[in-house]
C-alpha cells in the first residue's frame, strides 16, 4: 500500500495535529513540504486551490485540505476510534478541538514571536529550510518572519496585553500539568480527537520553540511528557499505574479537567461571544456573498475586556465551523443526556459554546470551508 | 500477534536507542516500567537477576536484555535493514555505535548533573515517577539522583575537568550540525546502526533534558532536527531536496563525517587505549563466563588520560570492548583492498589506532548477561 503523503512543516501549529493523529492511528506517512512539481501540478488545483499546512494525499491518491478534514475522513473510515461514545467525554473532545486549534493562538504567536533573543536564531534555520536563499522571486526567510510576526499580532498579543496573555498561560500550564499528573490523555489512558486539537499549539509553538519548551519543562513537566506521548506510536504510559489503554469508565470527567476548562473559558467565552457579533455584523452588511463563497480566514477585530485589559483579535469563521460540531453533537443527544452535559458545562463556565452561533452556516466544498 | 514490550525509560540512555530502533523499524511495542509483578517474577530471573534499562519481551515472549542484543535479535530477523553493506560505511556505522554508547558518556553526564539550576526540577519528577508511591517518595527520589550523580562523575566529568567537556562536546555539536545539514542521517537517507547508538545519548540527555536541550536547538538546529527525526516512523526529511531513503551511492563517506570522527577521536582514542591495558590487567585472572561489570559506576579499574593537558580518570568497562569487537570482526572479514580503503579512511579520522585496541579475550552472551569466553 502507498503512503500517506503530508505536506507540512515542523513549525506549523496545525501540521502538528494531523501528525500526531496518522502516528496514533498507526498511518503510515511521508511528511515533505509542499514545494515539489507535483504539489503544484497535481495537489494545489484540487487543495482549495490554496496552499495550507496540513494536505495530504491519502494512499489512493485523493487530496484533503484542512486538519478537521483529514482527520474526519480517517475517524469516519475506522468508525471513529478516537471519539468517546459516552455523552460528556464526546461534547468535552469536540470542545477540545475547537480550543486547541482556535482558543490558543495568543499564547502560541506570543511565545514564538515575542522572545527573540531565545527563539530567533531557531526560527530562522526553519524559515530558511524552506525559503533557501536566492529562491527566485521569494523573499527572505526574515521578510516572511516579519511578516508573519505582525500578522500574529491580530490574535492580541501586542505589548499592551502581554502581561495578561503571560499570566492566563502560566495558570494553565498549572491547570495541565495538574491533570496529566494523574491522566495520561485527557480522558483517560487513550487520545481523543480533543487531545489532537490540543498538540496543534502544544506541539510545534509551545512545546517546540525554544523559550516555551524550556518554560514547560520547568513548570508543566507532566505537560512536556504528554507532549512527547502525543507523538508516540505506542500509549507511552509507563509511568502511570493503570496501564489500561482506554477512556475512562462511566463517563467520568476528571476534577482536573473542570478546573482545566474553567481557566479556558477565561477567555475562549468572552472572545467567541465578541467574534460571533463580529462575524454576524459583517454577514449582516455582505448578505448578497454568494453560496460556496470561501470563508475568510478573519472578518474583522473584535473586541473583549479581560482582567482590565481590552484585547483586540481577529474574528474568525473557523471557530464556529469547529464549533458547530459541538452544537451538532450536543443536539442529537437525548435530553438526559443533554441536561448532564448542560450541567457539566455550567460547573465549567462554558455553557455559552452550546448558544454562540453564527447567522449562517460554513460547509466545505471541494477542499474549502464555504459560506453555504 | 502481541506487542514487543519495551521495559525502559523516557530519561534512560540506553532506553532511547532501542526505542528509536523500533520506531524505525516499524515494530510494535508498549513502554513500560518495572512496577509490575510480572517483571520481577517471569522478566528479571530471565535477566540471570542483572536489572538495566532497555530490557524486553519479544513478541513470543522471550527475553531480551540489552539494547545491543534487542537490535541485534530484530536485525538478524529482518535481513539487517539498517546495516550498510559497503565496507566503509558499514564499519563506520559500527564504530558510532560504539562512540555513541560509550563515547559519549562525560559529556552527557555533565549536561544532565552539572547544571541543577535549569535540569534539578525536571529530574527529579522523573526520578519521583518511577519510585514505589510512599510519603517519602520524594526524599527515595533524591538520594537516587544523588548517587547517579556521584556515580556519574566516574566517567570523568567532575569540576576539573568541566571546562574540557564542554569545549569538546561544543565542537563536536558544530561538526554534527554541519554533517546533518547536509544529510538527514550518518550516511544518507536512512538510519543506520549507528545512528541508533549516537541517539542514546544525544535524545535522553543532551537532547532533552533541559540545559542540553536548550544548547542544542540554539547552537546546533540540525542536530536538533535529526534527534527528532530519529524518533519518528517516517524518513522525517523535508528540508532535503533528496526523497532517497538509502545509504549513499558508491560507499561514500562525507567529508562532514570525517570532521564528525576527528573530533571525537580526541578522547575516544586515548581513552579506549588506557582502557586496553586496564581490561586486559584485568581479563589474565578471571575464569571463562565470568559476567563483565557494566552499569553506572561499575568497571573493572580506572584508566588515566591526557586530553589537550587535562588529565582525565575514567571508569573502565569492558562493554567498549565488547562492541569495540564487532568492529574489528566486520574489518577482519574484508578483503585485502576493502582493508586498506578502511585503513586509508579511518587514519584520515585520526581513529586508525582502534583497529589494533583489542582485548586479550572475546565477550561474549550468556544467559542475557555479557561475559568472558
Amino acid at each position: 500500500m502507498n503512503k500517506i503523503t503530508l505536506y507540512g512543516f515542523a513549525i506549523s501549529l496545525y501540521t502538528g495535529r494531523a501528525r500526531s493523529y496518522l502516528i496514533k492511528a498507526g498511518l503510515p506517512y511521508r511528511e515533505i513540504p509542499a514545494t515539489s512539481a507535483h504539489f503544484f501540478e497535481k495537489v494545489l488545483p484540487v487543495a482549495g486551490p490554496r496552499t495550507s499546512y496540513p494536505t495530504i494525499e491519502t494512499e489512493e491518491g485523493d487530496v484533503i485540505r484542512d486538519g478537521a478534514a483529514i482527520i474526519e475522513h480517517y475517524e469516519s473510515k475506522s468508525g471513529r476510534q478516537f471519539l468517546p461514545t459516552t455523552p460528556k467525554q464526546k461534547i468535552l473532545s469536540l470542545l477540545f478541538d475547537v480550543i486547541g486549534a482556535e482558543g490558543l493562538l495568543r499564547p502560541a504567536m506570543h511565545y514564538r514571536w515575542d522572545y527573540p533573543a531565545e527563539n530567533e536564531a531557531f526560527l530562522k534555520y526553519h524559515f530558511q529550510c524552506l525559503l533557501p536563499a536566492g529562491t527566485e522571486g521569494g523573499e527572505s526567510a526574515s521578510d516572511t518572519m516579519q511578516r508573519m510576526r505582525i500578522a500574529c499580532q491580530s490574535f492580541g498579543a501586542v505589548p499592551d496585553t502581554f502581561e495578561v496573555v503571560e499570566g492566563l498561560y502560566v495558570e494553565l500550564l498549572e491547570k495541565l500539568a495538574a491533570h496529566f499528573a494523574v491522566c495520561p490523555y485527557l480522558f483517560g489512558g487513550r487520545p481523543s480527537i480533543g487531545d489532537f486539537g490540543m498538540i496543534g499549539p502544544f506541539f510545534a509553538h509551545l512545546g517546540r520553540d525554544p523559550k516555551p519548551l524550556s518554560m514547560m519543562q520547568e513548570n508543566a513537566f507532566q505537560l512536556f511528557r504528554w507532549v512527547e506521548r502525543m507523538n508516540r506510536a505506542d500509549a507511552d504510559i509507563g509511568e502511570f499505574d493503570c496501564k489500561d489503554e482506554s477512556y475512562l469508565l462511566n463517563d467520568e470527567i476528571p476534577i482536573t479537567l473542570i478546573h482545566l476548562l474553567k481557566q479556558f473559558a477565561v477567555d475562549f467565552i468572552p472572545e467567541t461571544e465578541a467574534a460571533s457579533t463580529c462575524i454576524n455584523l459583517w454577514l449582516g452588511e455582505n448578505e448578497d456573498l454568494q453560496p460556496e463563497t470561501p470563508i475568510f480566514r478573519g472578518v474583522g477585530q473584535c473586541e473583549f475586556a479581560l482582567r482590565g485589559k481590552t484585547i483586540s483579535a481577529l474574528a474568525q469563521p473557523y471557530r464556529f465551523y469547529l464549533l458547530k460540531r459541538v452544537q451538532d453533537a450536543f443536539n442529537t443527544l437525548p435530553e438526559s443526556h443533554q441536561d448532564e452535559v448542560r450541567r457539566l458545562l455550567e460547573q465549567c463556565d462554558m455553557l455559552g459554546v452550546l448558544d454562540i452561533t453564527i447567522d449562517r452556516e460554513i460547509v466545505r466544498r471541494n477542499n474549502r470551508e464555504v459560506w453555504r | 500477534m502481541s506487542n514487543i514490550t519495551l521495559y525502559g525509560f523516557d530519561f534512560s540512555l540506553y532506553t532511547g536507542r532501542v526505542r528509536s530502533y523500533f520506531i524505525k523499524a516499524g515494530l510494535s511495542y508498549n513502554e513500560r516500567a518495572t512496577n509490575s509483578r510480572h517483571f520481577w517474577k517471569n522478566v528479571l530471573p530471565a535477566c540471570s537477576g542483572k536489572l538495566s534499562f532497555p530490557t524486553i519481551e519479544t513478541e513470543s515472549g522471550d527475553v531480551i536484555r540489552d539494547g545491543a542484543a534487542i537490535i541485534d535479535h530484530y536485525e538478524e530477523k529482518n535481513g539487517y535493514q539498517f546495516s550498510p553493506m559497503a565496507p566503509k560505511q558499514r564499519l563506520l556505522s559500527l564504530l558510532f555505535d560504539v562512540i555513541g554508547t560509550e563515547g559519549l558518556l562525560r559529556p552527557a553526564m555533565h549536561y544532565r548533573w552539572g547544571f541543577p539550576k535549569e535540569n534539578h526540577a525536571f529530574l527529579h519528577l522523573h526520578f519521583a515517577a518511577v519510585m514505589p508511591k510512599r510519603p517519602d517518595t520524594d526524599a527515595l527520589a533524591e538520594a537516587q539522583m544523588q548517587k547517579m550523580r556521584v556515580a556519574c562523575q566516574s566517567f570523568g566529568a567532575v569540576p576539573e575537568t568541566a571546562h574540557l567537556v564542554e569545549a569538546l562536546y561544543l565542537e563536536l555539536l558544530e561538526k554534527l550540525n554541519a554533517h546533518f545539514k547536509t544529510y538527514p542521517y550518518l550516511f544518507g537517507g536512512k538510519p543506520s546502526i549507528g545512528d541508533f547508538g549516537m541517539i542514546a545519548p544525544l535524545f535522553a540527555h543532551l537532547g532533552r533534558d533541559p540545559k542540553p536541550l536548550s544548547l542544542m536547538q540554539q547552537r546546533a538546529p540540525h542536530v536538533f532536527r535529526w534527534v527528532e527525526r530519529m524518533n519518528r516512523p517516517e524518513a522525517d526529511a523535508w528540508e532535503f531536496e533528496s526523497n532517497d531513503e538509502a545509504y549513499l551511492d558508491d560507499d561514500h563517506i562525507p567529508d562532514t563525517l570525517i570532521e564528525v570522527l576527528k573530533q571525537i577521536a580526541i578522547d575516544f582514542v586515548p581513552e579506549t587505549k588506557a582502557a586496553s591495558l586496564c581490561v586486559n590487567e584485568w581479563l589474565r585472572d578471571q575464569p571463562e563466563h565470568t559476567v563483565v561489570p557494566s552499569g553506572v559506576g561499575n568497571g573493572v579499574g580506572v584508566s588515566t588520560f591526557k586530553v589537550r593537558d587535562t588529565t582525565i580518570t575514567a571508569v573502565v568497562q569492558p562493554y567498549r570492548f565488547f562492541l569495540l569487537q564487532r568492529v574489528h570482526e566486520f574489518f577482519d572479514s574484508l578483503n585485502a583492498p576493502d582493508k586498506d580503503e578502511v585503513e586509508v579512511m579511518l587514519r584520515v579520522c585520526n581513529m586508525d589506532e582502534v583497529l589494533n585496541l583489542r582485548i586479550d579475550r572475546k565477550i561474549g552472551r550468556r544467559h542475557n548477561l555479557e561475559v568472558l569466553m
